[in-house]
Protein backbone atom coordinates (compact mmCIF):
# COMPACT_ATOMS: atom_id res chain seq x y z
CA UNK A 1 0.00 0.00 0.00
CA UNK A 2 2.88 2.46 1.01
CA UNK A 3 4.40 1.49 -2.10
CA UNK A 4 1.57 2.09 -3.92
CA UNK A 5 1.30 5.85 -2.67
CA UNK A 6 4.90 6.62 -3.20
CA UNK A 7 4.78 5.87 -6.58
CA UNK A 8 1.48 7.59 -7.25
CA UNK A 9 3.23 10.33 -5.70
CA UNK A 10 6.62 9.67 -7.93
CA UNK A 11 3.94 9.77 -10.98
CA UNK A 12 2.29 12.89 -10.32
CA UNK A 13 5.08 14.75 -9.35
CA UNK A 14 6.55 13.60 -12.86
CA UNK A 15 3.49 14.78 -14.76
CA UNK A 16 3.53 17.83 -13.04
CA UNK A 17 7.10 18.38 -14.03
CA UNK A 18 6.29 16.93 -17.29
CA UNK A 19 3.68 19.90 -18.04
CA UNK A 20 5.67 22.85 -17.00
CA UNK A 21 7.79 24.81 -18.59
CA UNK A 22 7.29 23.27 -22.08
CA UNK A 23 8.54 26.76 -23.80
CA UNK A 24 10.76 28.67 -22.74
CA UNK A 25 9.78 32.19 -22.00
CA UNK A 26 12.11 35.58 -22.48
CA UNK A 27 11.76 39.42 -22.56
CA UNK A 28 8.13 39.23 -21.80
CA UNK A 29 6.85 42.78 -21.41
CA UNK A 30 3.36 45.10 -22.30
CA UNK A 31 3.55 48.30 -23.34
CA UNK A 32 1.97 50.53 -21.01
CA UNK A 33 -1.46 52.26 -22.68
CA UNK A 34 -2.75 55.78 -22.28
CA UNK A 35 -5.93 55.60 -19.04
CA UNK A 36 -7.92 55.86 -22.30
CA UNK A 37 -6.76 52.24 -23.79
CA UNK A 38 -9.30 49.38 -23.86
CA UNK A 39 -6.78 47.23 -25.43
CA UNK A 40 -2.99 46.50 -24.68
CA UNK A 41 -0.30 44.23 -26.55
CA UNK A 42 1.79 41.79 -25.11
CA UNK A 43 5.42 41.23 -26.35
CA UNK A 44 7.22 37.83 -25.57
CA UNK A 45 9.52 35.44 -26.99
CA UNK A 46 9.05 31.71 -26.82
CA UNK A 47 11.69 29.06 -27.93
CA UNK A 48 10.62 25.26 -27.98
CA UNK A 49 12.92 23.42 -26.53
CA UNK A 50 11.05 20.33 -26.28
CA UNK A 51 11.38 17.77 -28.94
CA UNK A 52 8.25 18.19 -30.20
CA UNK A 53 5.84 20.51 -31.46
CA UNK A 54 3.84 23.24 -29.40
CA UNK A 55 0.41 24.63 -30.38
CA UNK A 56 -1.15 26.96 -28.54
CA UNK A 57 -4.30 27.21 -29.09
CA UNK A 58 -5.93 30.05 -26.20
CA UNK A 59 -4.64 32.45 -23.64
CA UNK A 60 -6.52 34.06 -21.34
CA UNK A 61 -5.40 36.43 -18.11
CA UNK A 62 -7.23 37.09 -14.93
CA UNK A 63 -6.62 40.88 -15.38
CA UNK A 64 -8.46 40.97 -19.17
CA UNK A 65 -12.11 39.86 -20.40
CA UNK A 66 -10.04 38.52 -23.34
CA UNK A 67 -6.57 37.76 -24.60
CA UNK A 68 -5.95 36.85 -28.22
CA UNK A 69 -3.55 36.25 -30.40
CA UNK A 70 -2.86 38.70 -33.34
CA UNK A 71 -0.61 39.36 -35.91
CA UNK A 72 -0.46 42.89 -38.05
CA UNK A 73 1.04 42.62 -41.45
CA UNK A 74 1.49 45.30 -44.03
CA UNK A 75 -0.66 44.88 -46.75
CA UNK A 76 -1.63 47.02 -49.76
CA UNK A 77 -0.73 49.79 -47.75
CA UNK A 78 -2.28 49.56 -44.71
CA UNK A 79 -1.32 47.93 -41.12
CA UNK A 80 -3.95 44.54 -41.05
CA UNK A 81 -4.67 43.23 -37.23
CA UNK A 82 -5.18 39.60 -37.70
CA UNK A 83 -6.58 36.68 -35.42
CA UNK A 84 -4.16 33.73 -35.30
CA UNK A 85 -6.47 30.63 -34.15
CA UNK A 86 -3.36 28.84 -33.29
CA UNK A 87 0.15 29.20 -33.30
CA UNK A 88 2.74 26.62 -33.67
CA UNK A 89 6.49 26.22 -32.52
CA UNK A 90 8.56 23.48 -34.06
CA UNK A 91 10.79 21.77 -31.85
CA UNK A 92 14.13 24.19 -31.80
CA UNK A 93 12.41 26.90 -33.34
CA UNK A 94 11.23 30.27 -31.62
CA UNK A 95 8.67 32.85 -32.14
CA UNK A 96 8.85 36.51 -31.56
CA UNK A 97 5.79 38.22 -30.23
CA UNK A 98 7.02 41.73 -31.36
CA UNK A 99 5.39 45.55 -32.50
CA UNK A 100 4.00 45.53 -35.56
CA UNK A 101 3.95 41.55 -35.73
CA UNK A 102 2.40 39.03 -33.53
CA UNK A 103 1.17 40.56 -30.36
CA UNK A 104 -1.13 39.02 -27.59
CA UNK A 105 -4.15 41.25 -27.65
CA UNK A 106 -5.24 41.77 -24.14
CA UNK A 107 -9.07 43.38 -24.29
CA UNK A 108 -10.70 44.94 -21.63
CA UNK A 109 -8.59 45.10 -18.53
CA UNK A 110 -10.40 44.54 -14.89
CA UNK A 111 -8.43 46.81 -13.58
CA UNK A 112 -5.76 49.50 -14.16
CA UNK A 113 -2.84 48.19 -16.01
CA UNK A 114 0.32 50.25 -14.69
CA UNK A 115 3.95 50.20 -15.26
CA UNK A 116 6.05 47.94 -13.32
CA UNK A 117 2.21 45.57 -12.85
CA UNK A 118 2.78 41.44 -13.37
CA UNK A 119 0.06 40.45 -15.73
CA UNK A 120 0.12 36.90 -15.76
CA UNK A 121 -1.23 34.91 -18.89
CA UNK A 122 -1.98 32.03 -19.43
CA UNK A 123 -1.82 29.59 -22.49
CA UNK A 124 -3.78 26.56 -23.59
CA UNK A 125 -1.52 23.88 -25.64
CA UNK A 126 -3.12 21.32 -27.82
CA UNK A 127 -1.92 18.14 -25.85
CA UNK A 128 -4.39 19.97 -22.81
CA UNK A 129 -1.53 21.14 -20.80
CA UNK A 130 -1.16 24.58 -20.25
CA UNK A 131 2.02 27.54 -18.67
CA UNK A 132 1.82 30.78 -17.89
CA UNK A 133 3.54 33.70 -18.93
CA UNK A 134 4.14 36.48 -16.74
CA UNK A 135 4.31 39.80 -18.55
CA UNK A 136 6.12 42.84 -17.07
CA UNK A 137 4.16 46.35 -17.80
CA UNK A 138 6.61 48.87 -19.09
CA UNK A 139 7.04 52.55 -20.70
CA UNK A 140 9.68 50.90 -23.59
CA UNK A 141 10.65 48.27 -24.78
CA UNK A 142 13.20 46.09 -22.58
CA UNK A 143 16.86 45.71 -23.58
CA UNK A 144 16.15 42.35 -25.89
CA UNK A 145 18.76 39.83 -24.43
CA UNK A 146 17.95 37.78 -27.37
CA UNK A 147 18.60 38.61 -31.04
CA UNK A 148 17.60 42.36 -32.09
CA UNK A 149 14.58 43.05 -33.80
CA UNK A 150 14.36 43.21 -37.49
CA UNK A 151 10.73 42.28 -39.13
CA UNK A 152 10.52 40.77 -42.95
CA UNK A 153 7.37 41.76 -45.10
CA UNK B 1 12.03 102.77 -83.95
CA UNK B 2 8.97 100.55 -84.11
CA UNK B 3 10.96 97.57 -84.19
CA UNK B 4 12.57 97.54 -81.11
CA UNK B 5 9.26 97.93 -79.07
CA UNK B 6 8.30 94.43 -80.39
CA UNK B 7 11.87 92.99 -79.06
CA UNK B 8 11.33 94.72 -76.23
CA UNK B 9 8.28 93.13 -75.41
CA UNK B 10 9.59 89.36 -76.35
CA UNK B 11 12.49 89.52 -73.83
CA UNK B 12 9.96 90.77 -71.17
CA UNK B 13 7.92 87.90 -71.95
CA UNK B 14 10.76 85.30 -71.89
CA UNK B 15 11.90 86.64 -68.50
CA UNK B 16 8.35 86.54 -67.39
CA UNK B 17 7.89 82.72 -68.05
CA UNK B 18 11.18 82.20 -67.41
CA UNK B 19 10.84 83.40 -63.68
CA UNK B 20 7.28 81.87 -63.46
CA UNK B 21 9.31 78.51 -65.01
CA UNK B 22 12.02 78.46 -62.49
CA UNK B 23 9.84 79.70 -59.85
CA UNK B 24 8.27 76.22 -58.33
CA UNK B 25 10.99 74.42 -59.64
CA UNK B 26 11.92 71.31 -58.08
CA UNK B 27 15.56 70.25 -57.23
CA UNK B 28 16.39 66.81 -58.62
CA UNK B 29 15.51 63.91 -56.00
CA UNK B 30 17.91 63.74 -52.93
CA UNK B 31 20.14 60.39 -52.79
CA UNK B 32 19.07 58.24 -50.55
CA UNK B 33 21.73 56.22 -48.02
CA UNK B 34 20.54 52.36 -48.12
CA UNK B 35 18.88 52.25 -44.57
CA UNK B 36 16.65 55.12 -45.65
CA UNK B 37 14.74 52.89 -48.51
CA UNK B 38 11.20 53.38 -46.50
CA UNK B 39 11.14 57.14 -47.06
CA UNK B 40 9.39 57.70 -49.91
CA UNK B 41 9.30 61.61 -51.40
CA UNK B 42 6.52 63.35 -53.24
CA UNK B 43 8.37 65.43 -55.70
CA UNK B 44 6.42 67.86 -56.76
CA UNK B 45 4.85 68.04 -53.19
CA UNK B 46 1.19 67.20 -52.70
CA UNK B 47 -1.27 69.95 -52.10
CA UNK B 48 -3.64 69.56 -49.63
CA UNK B 49 -7.26 70.33 -50.63
CA UNK B 50 -9.46 72.41 -47.98
CA UNK B 51 -10.56 70.50 -44.67
CA UNK B 52 -11.78 71.29 -41.57
CA UNK B 53 -11.20 68.96 -38.87
CA UNK B 54 -11.30 69.80 -35.29
CA UNK B 55 -8.82 69.26 -32.65
CA UNK B 56 -8.03 67.45 -28.92
CA UNK B 57 -9.43 71.27 -27.73
CA UNK B 58 -12.53 71.50 -29.30
CA UNK B 59 -11.17 74.00 -32.07
CA UNK B 60 -10.92 73.82 -35.75
CA UNK B 61 -7.87 72.59 -37.04
CA UNK B 62 -7.82 73.58 -41.24
CA UNK B 63 -4.79 73.67 -43.84
CA UNK B 64 -4.03 76.95 -41.35
CA UNK B 65 -2.58 74.86 -38.78
CA UNK B 66 -0.04 73.30 -40.63
CA UNK B 67 1.13 76.59 -42.49
CA UNK B 68 4.53 78.10 -41.19
CA UNK B 69 6.26 75.30 -39.93
CA UNK B 70 7.19 71.54 -40.23
CA UNK B 71 4.91 68.62 -39.21
CA UNK B 72 4.88 65.03 -38.69
CA UNK B 73 1.73 63.53 -39.21
CA UNK B 74 0.42 60.01 -38.17
CA UNK B 75 -3.05 58.33 -39.31
CA UNK B 76 -4.32 55.74 -36.72
CA UNK B 77 -7.09 55.27 -33.64
CA UNK B 78 -6.91 55.16 -29.63
CA UNK B 79 -8.69 51.33 -29.82
CA UNK B 80 -5.17 50.08 -31.55
CA UNK B 81 -2.99 48.45 -29.02
CA UNK B 82 -0.01 47.82 -31.44
CA UNK B 83 1.04 49.81 -34.49
CA UNK B 84 -0.11 53.41 -32.61
CA UNK B 85 0.97 53.26 -29.51
CA UNK B 86 4.28 51.65 -30.74
CA UNK B 87 4.54 54.74 -33.31
CA UNK B 88 3.23 57.26 -31.16
CA UNK B 89 6.37 55.88 -28.22
CA UNK B 90 9.04 56.07 -31.69
CA UNK B 91 7.85 59.86 -32.26
CA UNK B 92 7.78 60.87 -28.84
CA UNK B 93 11.27 59.74 -28.56
CA UNK B 94 12.66 61.57 -32.06
CA UNK B 95 11.07 64.78 -30.94
CA UNK B 96 13.61 64.65 -27.54
CA UNK B 97 16.67 64.16 -29.67
CA UNK B 98 19.16 66.72 -30.08
CA UNK B 99 19.37 66.75 -33.39
CA UNK B 100 15.50 66.60 -34.08
CA UNK B 101 14.81 70.42 -35.15
CA UNK B 102 12.71 71.88 -32.40
CA UNK B 103 10.09 73.73 -34.68
CA UNK B 104 8.36 70.53 -35.05
CA UNK B 105 4.78 70.27 -34.90
CA UNK B 106 3.41 66.28 -34.15
CA UNK B 107 -0.03 65.73 -34.86
CA UNK B 108 -2.15 62.20 -33.99
CA UNK B 109 -4.73 61.62 -36.92
CA UNK B 110 -7.79 59.48 -35.21
CA UNK B 111 -9.83 58.18 -38.54
CA UNK B 112 -12.04 56.50 -35.86
CA UNK B 113 -14.32 59.93 -35.05
CA UNK B 114 -16.94 57.65 -33.55
CA UNK B 115 -15.21 56.71 -30.82
CA UNK B 116 -12.35 59.22 -30.82
CA UNK B 117 -13.86 62.59 -29.62
CA UNK B 118 -11.46 64.98 -28.48
CA UNK B 119 -11.52 64.43 -25.24
CA UNK B 120 -10.66 61.01 -25.31
CA UNK B 121 -8.16 62.30 -28.38
CA UNK B 122 -6.47 64.48 -25.83
CA UNK B 123 -6.33 62.02 -22.94
CA UNK B 124 -4.28 59.81 -25.62
CA UNK B 125 -1.75 62.50 -27.54
CA UNK B 126 -0.87 63.81 -23.83
CA UNK B 127 -0.02 60.30 -22.30
CA UNK B 128 2.63 60.16 -24.86
CA UNK B 129 3.64 63.59 -24.77
CA UNK B 130 1.74 67.07 -24.07
CA UNK B 131 2.70 69.12 -26.72
CA UNK B 132 1.41 65.98 -29.63
CA UNK B 133 -1.99 67.32 -30.88
CA UNK B 134 -4.98 65.23 -31.36
CA UNK B 135 -7.18 65.66 -34.42
CA UNK B 136 -9.91 64.18 -35.75
CA UNK B 137 -13.27 65.10 -37.73
CA UNK B 138 -16.24 64.39 -39.76
CA UNK B 139 -15.46 61.33 -42.14
CA UNK B 140 -16.12 64.02 -45.09
CA UNK B 141 -13.45 65.66 -44.17
CA UNK B 142 -11.39 63.13 -42.89
CA UNK B 143 -11.16 61.81 -46.34
CA UNK B 144 -10.59 65.27 -48.10
CA UNK B 145 -7.15 65.82 -45.89
CA UNK B 146 -6.11 61.73 -46.48
CA UNK B 147 -7.33 60.81 -49.82
CA UNK B 148 -4.71 62.82 -51.84
CA UNK B 149 -1.71 61.48 -49.59
CA UNK B 150 -2.86 57.98 -49.97
CA UNK B 151 -3.72 57.53 -46.21
CA UNK B 152 -6.39 54.91 -46.33
CA UNK B 153 -8.32 53.04 -43.58
CA UNK B 154 -10.82 50.32 -43.39
CA UNK B 155 -12.98 49.48 -40.53
CA UNK B 156 -13.45 45.79 -39.86
CA UNK B 157 -16.10 44.03 -37.58
CA UNK B 158 -19.46 45.44 -36.26
CA UNK B 159 -18.88 49.33 -36.14
CA UNK B 160 -21.86 49.72 -34.04
CA UNK B 161 -20.36 47.49 -31.30
CA UNK B 162 -17.54 48.50 -29.13
CA UNK B 163 -15.13 45.95 -30.88
CA UNK B 164 -14.45 46.67 -34.42
CA UNK B 165 -10.69 47.13 -35.44
CA UNK B 166 -9.64 49.77 -37.90
CA UNK B 167 -7.13 48.68 -40.51
CA UNK B 168 -5.17 51.96 -41.63
CA UNK B 169 -1.87 53.37 -43.30
CA UNK B 170 0.49 53.91 -40.89
CA UNK B 171 3.33 55.73 -42.66
CA UNK B 172 4.36 58.81 -41.14
CA UNK B 173 3.58 61.79 -42.85
CA UNK B 174 6.13 65.38 -43.35
CA UNK B 175 4.51 67.69 -43.87
CA UNK B 176 6.24 71.25 -45.10
CA UNK B 177 5.65 74.75 -43.86
CA UNK B 178 3.69 75.54 -47.46
CA UNK B 179 0.85 73.06 -45.71
CA UNK B 180 2.48 70.22 -48.72
CA UNK B 181 3.25 66.85 -48.48
CA UNK B 182 6.75 66.06 -49.38
CA UNK B 183 7.51 62.61 -47.90
CA UNK B 184 6.67 60.06 -45.68
CA UNK B 185 8.36 57.33 -43.95
CA UNK B 186 7.06 53.55 -44.24
CA UNK B 187 6.56 51.19 -41.22
CA UNK B 188 8.16 49.53 -39.16
CA UNK B 189 9.43 52.73 -37.64
CA UNK B 190 12.44 53.07 -35.47
CA UNK B 191 13.69 56.00 -33.97
CA UNK B 192 16.95 56.02 -35.63
CA UNK B 193 15.07 55.58 -39.42
CA UNK B 194 12.82 58.29 -38.66
CA UNK B 195 15.36 60.86 -37.36
CA UNK B 196 17.39 60.46 -40.23
CA UNK B 197 14.92 60.42 -42.55
CA UNK B 198 13.15 63.70 -41.38
CA UNK B 199 16.75 65.73 -41.03
CA UNK B 200 17.26 64.40 -44.28
CA UNK B 201 13.98 66.30 -45.39
CA UNK B 202 14.76 69.40 -43.29
CA UNK B 203 18.31 69.62 -44.56
CA UNK B 204 17.63 69.44 -48.54
CA UNK B 205 14.13 71.17 -48.40
CA UNK B 206 14.28 73.70 -45.87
Amino acid sequence: MTKNIILFCILSISSITGFAAQLDISDAWIREAPPTAKNLAGYVTLSNKSKKTIEINSAKSTLFAHVQMHVTSFEKGMMHMEKLKHVKIAPGEKVIFMPGGRHFMLMKPTKAIKTNMDVPVELKFSDGTAQTIHFKVQKEKPLITGKPEKTKH
Amino acid sequence: MKKQIPVFLVIIVIAVVLSIFYRDKEPPLPKLPKDLKRLIISSPPITLPKFTLVDENHKPFTNNNLMGKWSMLFFGYTNCPDVCPTTMAVMNQVSQLADTPKDTQYVFISVDPKRDTPDHLKQFTTYFNPAFMGVTGKRKELDKFRDPIGAIYSYEGDTNSDNYVVNHFSGIYFIDPKGRERAYVLPPHSKTILSKAYQLIRKYYD
